[in-house]
């Protein structure tokens, strides 16, 4: 077990820039349009969706409170092993889709045309790295990072208000209210570090509910916030462009300050790192309940060498890139560490505290 | 050891840094392998279409006697190709570099490519990467975009920063409307508005040609060249779509004299209402004005009924202005270019759907009633107590 607890501020910060990544970097898709006002809604329907489907997390984290030793026993049972090996799978997948997506959009819009695939492994080696630092390490940075990137974006998006027309809105729900809902609910499905909270329970200290509720709302508010200043200024333009945010930003000038993309791309960076170091220390945590024995470099090597071998399979082909982002598979990235093994999880403690009694009984 | 360590690290970052990130293109291209360009005009040609464009002169700008006199300070390419992006990418067969857009300033349309659809002409810049969504569209008046290209202005300089320049600012003055690739493709995107670019004619000034912005080009919903509103017109769009930015007003006074006055701020309110099958849009512009010249008032200053009459003059020449735009864009070849229907989509998006399909008739039916509200904010050096 780790000894080195992190605050729920802390935590969540980092929580904060790994979803915030998904935003700057967020692909339009006809699926989830981003050019209409609807879009400015869908953050709401996304913190309800979080909160909700966190309450399994939360119900495991009230059955376990922050005792270790309730922890190491699940993570030591069988069921624990089976756990830690589908979250292994699913947050290696979450670090080849991230990356994926920052291949793309670095070899398209950072150095359009440009083989990025040796700055990707380097990425991939960095953020392994960083993850060897523990959480404690990351959530500090986190909390830097965080003040960061929430001046730049609201220095970015505000020197864009002059570029807002009234006329880039839509009405609303203007395909209809069943479209707005389901297209809403795929949006809220972007958010699978959620599920990271079930592996770092035990190392987290303070009110963990108000905490993860605050998140779900100022991860909203920011979503909002970049939204509007993306539809305000492009207009359904949005909708042809691989990656809106960005080509918002591009237009973003203040007084002699022009191309603030440059700055907005460093400051986006930053999350993106801090996502893929997460999900890499929380992956390394699961296989060290899989192999206790392994040393956690190697357990980080070995990750970081699937990692690029997937990571060259998939950079440079759009076809491949768009299979790792297809519907089921997104969903079932969310679905399965946020809902569905948390819920096994309270079956499992029911059943093993259903056991625990019979004994005594008989 | 460790501090040694710790060096080391920030060494291989710094070197990281060093030869990863720090160019707009791929490490390894040199500025001079770059076609950097500034300016792109687009005619038609048999089977497709010509491009000429004007690029940075690289060995004039990177010259080791920084001789900038013996050579232009741009080049002039053109190339031919069945797409507009087949024709820029066949420009490497004539300057040996690599096209790059991300400096491109302007586009011009020659007048036979207006004649063609919008769409084919801009889709290349909407997708190419290195396009940016903000490069400004104009339209070669009554002639080919070749010759705005290769306009011989009286000094060297990059022609197309001048046009750039141009658009920029008649756009902040009021007097044309700005068309970005942003802008044209959500015009064409909408299915009720017409699209509106800025027109330029090249002009001879003695030995030398210059620059004039000539009104705008009007193009239908089908992304054809309509007809040209005059430059009276195209400055009545800005009061009604509502980009009132800066610029001047010239107005006329009862006794028959002129008065000037600098616009500060401007803001048109809309109110849409439908009286027996008819959108009647109520227009209400508030104006904030500075006087700068007014003739033939010996002792203005001091006279309050003066300053009502100078508002009043002012409020009747924007309201003339913004009438006969519309007057314009009812005829004929006219069309809404000032977003009637997208605004009745946002305000009323029911009635909006029963006359999507009809929306010229339903535009060309509509009645406008205009309010302008003028405030004078100052009258010059000129005070109220003060003698002319």
């Amino acid at each position: 077990m780790e000894k080195t607890k992190v605050s729920t501020p802390q935590f969540f910060s980092l929580l904060y820039l790994s979803v915030l990544s998904s935003i700057f970097m967020y692909i339009s898709s006809p699926e989830i349009t981003i050019s209409g006002t609807d879009s400015l809604l869908r953050p709401v329907v996304f913190i309800a969706v979080s909160i909700v489907s966190a309450l399994p997390l939360l119900f495991v984290y009230k059955k376990l409170g922050q005792n270790e030793t309730n922890y190491k026993k699940l993570y030591e049972s069988k069921f624990g092993k089976i756990t830690a090996v589908i979250y292994s799978v699913v947050y290696l997948l979450g670090i080849v889709r991230t990356t994926a997506r920052f291949d793309l959009f670095a070899s398209s819009e950072l150095f359009p045309g440009a083989e990025m695939t040796l700055f990707i492994i380097g990425l991939v080696a960095v953020c392994a790295a960083l993850s060897l630092l523990g959480l404690e390490s990351l959530t500090r940075a986190g909390v830097i990072f965080t003040f960061i990137v929430v001046c730049a974006t609201g220095f970015v998006m505000l020197s864009l208000w002059d570029e807002i027309s009234v006329l880039n809105f839509t009405p609303l729900f203007q395909d209809g209210a069943g479209r707005f809902f389901s297209d809403s609910i795929l949006f809220s499905l972007q958010a699978s570090e959620i599920g990271v909270l079930l592996t770092v329970l035990p190392q987290i200290k303070g009110n963990l509910k108000k905490g993860f509720v605050w998140w779900a709302i100022l991860s909203g508010a920011t979503f909002i916030a970049v939204l509007f200043f993306v539809v305000g200024t492009l207009g359904a333009f949005a909708d042809t462009q691989l990656f809106p945010t960005y080509t918002a930003v591009t237009l973003a000038k203040f007084g002699l300050l022009q191309r603030m993309d440059a700055l907005e791309t460093a400051i986006w960076i930053l999350c993106v790192v801090e996502k893929i170091a997460l999900y890499f220390f929380v992956v390394k945590k699961n296989l060290k309940i899989l192999f206790p024995k392994v040393k956690k470099s190697t357990l980080c090597l070995v990750q970081a060498l699937s990692v690029c071998a997937v990571l060259v399979f998939v950079s440079g082909n759009l076809e491949r890139f768009s299979f790792i982002s297809y519907t089921p598979i997104v969903v079932g990235m969310y679905v399965v560490p946020v809902i569905l093994l948390p819920v096994s999880v309270l079956f499992y403690l029911k059943k093993v505290k259903k056991s625990e009694k019979s004994p005594q009984q008989s | 050891m460790k501090k040694a360590l710790n060096s080391l690290k920030a060494i291989v970052c710094i070197l990281i840094i060093l030869f990863s990130f720090t160019s707009c293109e791929k490490a390894g291209t040199e500025l001079s392998d770059l076609m950097i360009i500034q300016g792109i005009g687009i005619d038609t040609a048999q089977g497709g279409y010509k491009v000429t464009v004007e690029i940075l002169n690289n060995e004039q700008s990177g010259s080791p006697s920084g001789d900038s006199s013996s050579e232009n300070k741009t080049k002039i390419y053109n190339a031919e190709g069945e797409t507009v992006g087949a024709a820029l990418m066949q420009l490497t067969t004539k300057s040996g570099n690599k096209p790059f857009y991300a400096h491109n300033r302007v586009i011009v349309i020659g007048q036979d490519a207006a004649n063609r659809k919008l769409s084919d002409i801009i889709d290349y810049f909407e997708r190419n990467f290195d396009s940016r969504a903000s490069e400004l569209i104009c339209i070669a008046k009554n002639t080919d975009a070749e010759k705005v290209i290769r306009a011989k202005l009286l000094n060297d300089t990059v022609k197309s920063k001048i046009l750039e320049k141009m658009l920029e600012q008649s756009y902040k003055e009021s007097l044309v409307p700005r068309m970005r690739i942003i802008d044209a493709v959500n015009a064409i995107k909408d299915d009720t508005s017409y699209i509106c670019i800025p027109a330029v004619t090249v002009r001879k000034n003695g030995e030398n040609e210059d620059f004039t912005l000539d009104g705008c080009a009007l193009f239908d919903k089908d992304e054809t060249f309509s007809m040209y509103l005059g430059s009276g017109d195209a400055q009545g769009l800005a009061y009604l779509n509502d980009e009132i930015k800066k610029g001047f007003i010239s107005a006329e006074l009862q006794n028959g004299q002129r008065a000037t006055f600098i616009i500060n701020k401007g803001k048109t309110h809309y109110k849409i209402t439908k009286e027996n099958g008819v959108f009647h849009y109520k227009l209400t512009v508030d104006v904030s004005c500075d006087l700068e010249e007014v003739g033939g008032a010996e002792y203005f200053s001091t006279e309050y009924g003066f300053m009502e009459e100078l508002k009043a003059a002012v409020g009747k020449t924007i309201a003339k202005k913004m009438e006969n735009t519309l007057t314009v864009l009812k005829s004929e070849h006219g069309g809404d270019a000032v977003h009637y229907g997208k605004r009745l989509m946002l305000q009323d998006y029911g009635s909006y759907e029963t006359v999507k399909n009809q929306w010229d008739k339903a535009f060309r039916d509509s009645k406008t009633s205009i309010n302008v509200n003028v405030t004078i904010r100052r009258i010059g050096e000129e005070t109220f107590h003060s003698k002319k």
